[in-house]
């Protein structure tokens, strides 16, 4: 029932999805990210990106504001943690509840345009939680800066039942604190989860429903279906999603800040999902993993360290690379991001996986020409 | 029994009328041809019947039921099904699943939500769909993408998403157009083969099509029915002569002989339907430039499509030879 109807393709893409993301760490070890904070923001940004794949890379909605979401799912999970328990099961089941319902909301009004005017619904949709967040309800969200734990909190479960300590307590799965490598493992499961109801998305009925509604719509009115509401349904799940991994951002650091509502939080989602491969199932994890380790090598550099890294150049060399290498690191950082963006966007208009799908092509295909490549093209998707 | 009934529908556009009074009855299991200039309204017409415009007075009746105010695909849930002028396919998909959609469509209904069990379980619509595929001879190419067919297995494809519905009523609006010889005999063959059982509107040029396919023609001209009858009655029935051979569309510049479609020699060449568009493609077909006044077609009457006839056609307007 859980497996039996996938085709052999899919049980082998799902098993070794699994075990390279329970073997990230080691994985990870060769190019240095073998760090459980990394490791847990590659998780939780990838089951992000896997949510608003299934918006955009099937349906065709391109949402500009599916950070707010984000946002949404960490308040959610904190005040769980203030209120109730400091157990993430509760925290999480919340998170992923509230963005449903703010997505189901959201979505019924933004869906009732298509194309451009949807992007641009939702990013005024976005923008208006951001700035709620910021200040009007700062009752709720605590303004600037941010939700946050308290000494005083009411946690209500955990005060009948757990020993109170001195300090603030910590995140904890039945008693097993989530920080750390369990708190990587705990999001690593969700990850392997989110991917798996993904890919039986994809292959389902609804799935191909969804993808024929971003193939075209106006067929699919006249053939007999209703499709605002297949594109709703995506729409919240895809807002689920990224509550889950708003959530998540919680269970790992258990404080939530307008910030993370941004249009910019919003923007590197649709690039991470369009640099991996919008449509394909392991592209948008991909490309946001990439985003995120990349962002965390080069945002921490900065002119006097790229100084030190060139030292074994001549002094006049030294200085003409800083010179040059200079705005695009630290907080130049994303406009490195913006070059990579534009040459994937031109050059490799499907992604990391048309990349990947064109060496294997290449490989497979010499001699056969075109009729290779496009099994291989085939096969990666 | 009429399975359609349409009663004074008017439709305007701003100071246009484009339906003016329009009735028609639609028998049950028959092929009804709607003919006319270009625009008669036609194409007006059927957008009433599918939802896609809604007539300004006047009612649409399928089945017992007015088709007005309703969506597009409520209207199909209740058995009609449509062929566009240009084929509306999932392009992106594989031939296979363009078919299995509308199965589902009629499976499943309007809206229903199957994300957990993969498409692979639900042999019976595949089987459906595998059925109509072989029907239309279309079985080998399964899973190609839509994209890369041919304009003519576009068009059969389409045609195979709607007979799946296995539509009460189903809409073609001109299923030959821009096609070879060849596939437009293919489709009229198709046509003659497959879902016999199935009521028909088709809105057709080709006059040829028209005749071998219609049990009722319907003649549209300026958004009135001009008349309506068996195909014999109508091709000679001295009104439509007048509608399309006495009218002022496409007029020919130097026009002063021609023939009209029974093949009787009138005082002035005109165009019917479709004999422009036959007329270049004959042409290009043979390689060959065509000389004409800019913004002009070159007319000729008739469903005439040998080459000798539209030279002849065209020396007899021009008092030259249509190719250099």
């Amino acid at each position: 029932m859980m497996f039996g109807d996938l085709t052999r393709n899919d049980k082998l893409l799902f098993l070794g999805f699994t075990i390279a993301a329970l073997a990230m760490p080691l994985l990870a070890w060769p190019v240095g990210a073998n760090y459980p904070d990394l490791l847990q923001k590659f998780a939780i940004y990838g089951i992000f990106a896997i949510g608003f794949n299934i918006l955009f890379g099937l349906t065709g909605y391109l949402s500009f504001g599916h950070a707010a979401f984000l946002g949404v799912g960490s308040y959610a999970a904190v005040w769980m943690f203030k209120g109730v328990t400091m157990n993430v099961i509760p925290a999480v089941i919340f998170g992923v509840m509230v963005s449903g319902l703010f997505a189901a909301l959201i979505g019924f009004v933004s869906l009732r345009r298509s194309g451009i005017y949807f992007s641009i619904l939702t990013l005024a949709f976005a923008q208006m939680s951001y700035n709620l967040a910021y200040s009007v309800l700062t009752p709720i969200t605590n303004g600037e800066t941010g939700l946050q734990l308290r000494q005083d909190d009411a946690r209500i479960l955990d005060r009948m039942f757990v020993e109170q300590t001195e300090g603030l307590p910590s995140t904890n799965l039945f008693g097993l604190e989530m920080s750390g490598y369990p708190g990587f493992y705990f999001c690593c499961v969700l990850l392997i989860v989110a991917f798996f109801i993904a890919l039986r998305i994809q292959r389902s009925p609804f799935g191909m429903m969804l993808r024929a509604i971003k193939t075209n719509q106006v067929r699919m009115n006249y053939t007999g279906f209703n499709t605002r509401p297949y594109a709703l349904t995506a729409f919240i799940i895809s807002g689920m999603y990224a509550g889950l991994a708003g959530s998540l951002l919680a269970v790992t650091d258990p404080l939530a800040g307008a910030e993370r509502m941004q249009w910019t939080a919003s923007g590197e989602v649709v690039l991470m999902t369009i640099l991996g491969g919008a449509g394909t199932l392991v592209g948008p994890i991909l490309g946001a993993g990439l985003i995120k380790y990349f962002e965390n090598i080069f945002s921490s550099y900065n002119d006097s360290l790229l100084a030190e890294s060139f030292s074994f150049l001549p002094d006049f060399l030294n200085d003409a690379l800083v010179f040059v290498i200079g705005p695009f690191v630290g907080e130049g950082w994303s406009l490195l991001l913006g070059i990579v963006f534009m040459a994937i966007v031109i050059f490799l208009p499907g992604g990391l996986m048309e990349g990947l799908a064109r060496i294997h092509g290449w490989y497979r295909g010499r001699g056969q020409g075109d009729a290779g490549r496009n099994v291989a093209k085939q096969a990666a998707e | 029994m009429a399975i359609l009934e349409v009663k004074d529908v008017n439709k305007a556009f701003g100071g246009l009328k484009a339906l003016n009074a329009v009735n028609l009855s639609v028998e049950e299991g028959t092929v009804h041809a709607i003919i006319g200039p270009n625009g008669a309204g036609k194409s007006t017409l059927l957008n009433c019947f599918v939802g896609r415009l809604i007539p300004d007075t006047g009612s649409v009746i399928f089945n017992g039921r007015s088709l007005l105010g309703i969506k597009p695909h409520e209207i199909n849930q209740t058995g009609v099904a449509r062929v566009f002028q240009t084929p509306e396919i999932f392009t992106d998909l594989s031939i296979l699943e363009n078919v299995m959609i509308p199965a589902f469509a009629k499976v499943d209904g309007s809206f229903r939500i199957n994300a957990w069990k993969t498409v692979g379980t639900r042999g019976e619509v595949r089987d459906m769909a595998e059925k109509v595929l072989e029907e239309v001879g279309l079985q080998e190419k399964r899973d190609i993408i839509a994209s890369s067919l041919s304009r003519g297995d576009k068009r059969r494809l389409e045609m195979a998403m709607c007979l799946v519905q296995d539509p009460k009523l189903l809409l073609l609006d001109e299923p030959t157009a821009g096609m070879s010889r060849a596939d437009t005999n293919n489709t009229v063959d198709l046509l003659q083969r497959v879902g016999t059982h199935i009521t028909k509107i088709v809105i057709e040029h080709d006059m040829h099509v028209v005749f071998s396919l219609a049990d009722h023609i319907s003649v549209l001209a300026q958004g009135t029915v001009i008349a309506g009858g068996k195909p014999e009655d109508i091709k000679g029935n001295p009104k439509v002569q007048e509608a399309y051979l006495g009218g002022r569309t496409h007029e020919c510049r130097n026009g002063e002989t021609g023939r009209n479609g029974s093949g009787a020699v009138r005082g002035r060449l005109f165009l019917l339907p479709g004999a422009a568009e036959l007329l270049r493609r004959e042409l290009y077909r043979s390689g060959r430039q065509l000389r004409c006044e800019a913004g002009r077609d070159p007319g000729i009457a008739g469903p005439e499509r040998r080459r000798q006839d539209v030279d002849a056609a065209y020396h007899r307007a021009h008092g030259r030879s249509a190719t250099a």
